[in-house]
């Protein structure tokens, strides 16, 4: 039923004629590139790997599960169980931000900007800080979880609500009905195919919070399980985990994905004639105030947060310390050693596998557009892989390109690749029959398609996915860095805490949620000068 | 920390553990203790004591402290805290959620020199339990074998290699350092020649599946750091001294159980948690390898969780190497002395 949903829906958008293969079945496809990977799997466990503690086969992996079900299904059941409940709270939360920014404009920037610092603090350093407000339990693997969705899904919300078509709203308008009749009636809406797209990213990322806020100390869970099997030279236990993550985070991106498609069939083409929406206010009072108001309350809120939580002095410190501790105590210049040297190697590290990452995802994109049996047959697979929570990911990374800085660069550009492939895909698949039916008058060919129909349609995709895989990556390389190459400032930030060296620790997060903020707020500026000058019509 | 402070922590954090509820639903705590005793006339006192790592038989005397009801005949309904990878217990005790955590010498002294008011009442590892693990094909038996190896570590325990080097005149440069946690593929592999790791974890890990290891114990050559040191914040010792020894009390009781019976602790273990997969074999190895690490002669002389003078001596010596300045007065032994009042065994 999805297959042909998703078929009708995005037919008009593709080139007509091709291969022959776009007539064998998808799934046939799938099933016959899925048995092929799973024999050569198999092959290489045997041969090249045999011995290896690295590379179980798929046999083994069959084995092992059954042998020991109860225990795979009662882990499997706890993670999933916490990152739903941090899916759940951290998207209302989301979506309830997204309206009042869309409702209330003037809160908007203050909003973004609280939201984007959130997500910009690095999990790894700001998990134990939780755990100290939550004491034990699951609130903070549930509260990491949350934290870890509440971004993407406000992002989306907005870019959704933002891309309401202008001839709709002018309607709205035209009958001298205000913002809430406008939003519920075309705004909602239009959000959906956006929103959706942003909940399928929040499901794997919502695992990925639930399993290191089990590394803060937990009974049970897919993530103490890795690490036990990992110490215990149980090759085959850690392909079953990975494996059941990557059935499990795929089954929920297709059933997220399912639901879109069930609420949103008509799939609104976007609509270049929108009226583009003032951003902000002329005059210096109010450009002074557009920019100041969001670092003050991003400040309050540091304040407020040691305040409410009642954080002793020895964990909490302010702005002042961090400051003092960066530029007026003694031994500042060697702290400022220490973590601006660790973070030169973590920002070219990232900054690589950044670039490649979206490089390849825009030309991955290119591929699956023009070539659909192609499509057919590896987006499950790259969806799977996407889906695959990084954890569990690095030490499949290791295998191949060792525990060098490298490390880091793969595992920042396989997170970044995948939700901009899939995000340029759907931008792709959306491109406006009208402009495909001019082209195939004119008899245009695959490189004219491309250039002036696919790449412009995928270009506000690929930016925004641009602009949120800035804290993304420096979150995975933060990860890869702790769990696999003990390099750069995520090594600083595992070392402080093991430590109890919080004056460090604040150091390493704030120093790394200021370089992400100012990341992507040069991407987000680079976003807009570009949107100006191509797509005038999608309002921000 | 003032009484106004703590008044205020203390609310503030019941309103947090309300909104972790709301945020949590159901499933927020999952308490792991349940005395299998009949509960006595009076009410259990509830307190939380935090473990150093993931659930193990390295708690084994815990859980048999537990099971077997030395808690609850000390008045105390003890809820056993997991640990992890990403969370010091340190912390906890320091932010009252624990009454009492295990850390170790190193750690809780970074926190001490920092300022956090907490002390050691007790010291489980006599040994360090550190070492250099390396196939028996290709061992490393002393420092100096590491100069022109590879080897695998954690990236924080640069500070604990550079120590063992610089105590036995080994060049740390020489050395090629490779980040390997949790995990001693790499050495089995050939990609490391050696690893930086627990005595009861790794090594244990390779001699069930077969594979012949050697181990140099970093408390050989010097380095005399304690291990699963039992640390309580002054504040604690002052006003709910009476709870800090009844959970002492209940550890030691534990442990002389856990002592007796290896089998039966590593037994308890994975039965106490089947959701982790453990193995009744492993468990049990490592639950013998524990006993020689956690009892001695001094022990035997003065009891578990005893320490010497002159271990104090040599930790605050190694400690400042690591530089971490601590003195005597982190350690308080006079729990320890109360409870022994009447000799080494209770």
């Amino acid at each position: 039923m999805s297959a042909t949903a998703e078929t009708a829906a995005t037919a008009p958008a593709r080139p007509a004629g091709g291969s022959r293969l776009d007539r064998v079945p998808p799934r046939l496809l799938s099933s016959a590139v899925g048995i092929a990977v799973l024999l050569l799997w198999e092959l290489l466990a045997r041969t090249v790997y045999a011995g290896s503690y690295r590379l179980s086969p798929p046999t083994a992996v069959v084995v092992e599960f059954f042998e020991f079900r109860g225990l795979y299904l009662r882990n499997l059941w706890h993670s999933t169980k916490t990152a739903a409940w941090g899916f759940l709270w951290g998207n209302l939360a989301a979506m309830a931000l997204a309206v009042t920014s869309t409702l209330v404009p003037w809160l908007r920037r203050s909003i973004g900007a609280v939201v984007l610092t959130v997500f910009c603090l690095p999990f790894i350093a700001i998990a134990p800080i939780l755990r100290l407000i939550t004491g034990p339990g699951n609130a903070t693997p549930i509260a990491l979880s949350a934290l870890a969705v509440v971004f993407t899904t406000y992002v989306a919300a907005l870019l959704g609500f933002d891309l309401a078509p202008g001839s709709a709203l002018d309607v709205v308008r035209s009958y001298g009905r205000g913002r809430l009749t406008a939003f519920r009636n075309v705004r909602v809406r239009a959000s959906v195919p956006a929103l959706f797209a942003g909940l399928q990213i929040a499901a794997p990322a919502a695992f990925l919070g639930a399993v290191v806020g089990e590394f803060t100390g937990a009974h049970r869970g897919l993530g103490i399980l890795t690490v036990r099997a990992l110490g215990a030279l149980q090759t085959d236990r850690i392909w079953v985990i990975a494996v059941m993550s990557t059935i499990v985070a795929t089954g929920g991106y297709l059933a997220i994905g399912a639901l879109g498609r069930y609420l949103c069939p008509w799939s609104p083409a976007l609509d270049v004639g929108a009226v583009p929406v003032p951003r902000i206010e002329p005059g210096l009072l109010n450009r002074l105030a557009g920019l100041l108001a969001p670092i003050a309350v991003v400040f309050v809120f540091w304040y407020a947060f040691l305040w409410v939580f009642g954080i002793e002095p020895f964990f909490a410190k302010t702005p002042v310390d961090v400051w003092a501790e960066l530029f007026s105590v003694s031994e500042a210049p060697e702290t400022r050693s220490i973590i601006f040297g660790a973070l030169g190697t973590t920002l070219w590290t990232t900054s690589l596998g950044y670039v490649v990452g979206l490089v390849g995802a825009l030309a991955a994109a290119l591929v699956f557009i023009l070539i659909p049996w192609l499509e057919r047959a590896l987006m499950p697979i790259a969806v799977a892989l996407r889906s695959i929570p990084i954890i569990v990911t690095t030490p499949v990374i290791i295998l191949f390109v060792g525990r060098g800085l490298l490390t880091t660069t793969a595992i920042v550009a396989v997170m970044s690749f995948f939700p901009t492939l899939v995000n340029c895909y759907t931008a792709m698949t959306r491109t406006p029959e009208g402009i495909l039916d001019v082209l195939k008058s004119y008899d245009a060919t695959s490189a004219a398609n491309v250039r002036n129909a696919y790449l412009p349609t995928s270009v506000p995709a690929l930016l925004a996915s641009a602009r949120i895989a800035v804290p993304t990556s420096l979150l995975g390389a933060t990860v890869a860095e702790w769990l696999a190459t003990g390099d750069g400032i995520g090594a600083v930030m595992v070392t402080a805490f093991t430590r109890n060296d919080f004056k460090i620790l604040w150091v390493s997060v704030a120093v790394l949620t200021i370089v992400a903020v100012i990341g992507y707020w040069l991407v987000a500026a680079f976003e807009l000068r570009t949107l100006d000058r191509m797509a005038p019509g999608i309002s921000r | 920390m003032t009484a106004n402070q703590f008044s205020r922590r203390t609310f503030l954090g019941g309103t947090a553990a309300g909104a972790g509820l709301l945020l949590g639903g159901s499933t927020l705590i999952t308490a792991c203790s349940g005395s299998t005793e009949p509960p006595p006339a009076a009410p259990l006192t509830p307190v939380n004591f935090h473990l150093s790592w993931f659930d193990s038989v390295q708690f084994g005397g815990s859980y048999l402290a537990d099971v077997n009801g030395h808690y609850a005949a000390q008045g105390l309904d003890v809820t056993l805290v997991p640990g992890g990878p990403g969370v010091s217990p340190d912390t906890s005790v320091i932010a009252g959620q624990s009454i009492m955590g295990i850390s170790a010498a190193n750690f809780a002294g970074q926190a001490k020199a920092d300022g956090a008011p907490i002390k050691v009442v007790g010291v489980a590892m006599q040994r360090n339990p550190f070492v250099i693990a390396s196939l028996t094909s290709n061992p490393i038996n002393e420092p100096k074998d590491l100069e022109g190896r590879r080897l695998g570590m954690a990236f924080n325990n640069q500070l604990d290699l550079e120590l063992l080097s610089s105590l036995n005149g080994v060049d740390v440069n020489a050395i090629e350092v490779i980040q390997a946690d949790y995990d001693p593929a790499p050495l089995v592999n050939g990609e490391v020649d050696s690893l930086l790791c627990w005595l009861v974890d790794l090594p244990v890990a390779m001699t069930v599946a077969g594979i012949d290891n050697t181990t140099m114990l970093f408390a050989d050559f010097g380095y005399a750091v304690h291990s699963q040191t039992y640390i309580v914040t002054e504040d604690t010792l002052a006003n709910r001294r009476d709870d800090v020894l009844a959970l002492l009390r209940g550890e030691i009781l534990g442990w002389q159980d856990h002592k007796a019976d290896p089998d039966t602790s590593a037994q308890v273990t994975v039965d106490r948690f089947p959701d982790a997969g453990m193995d009744l074999e492993t468990e049990t190895v490592k639950a013998h390898e524990f006993v020689k690490l956690m009892f001695s002669d001094v022990t035997d002389a003065s009891g578990f969780l005893w320490w010497t003078d002159q271990s104090v001596a040599d930790n605050i010596r190694v400690l400042k190497a690591l530089g971490v300045n601590v003195t005597e007065d982190f350690w308080d032994r006079s729990l320890l002395e109360e409870i022994y009042a009447d000799g080494p065994v209770l």
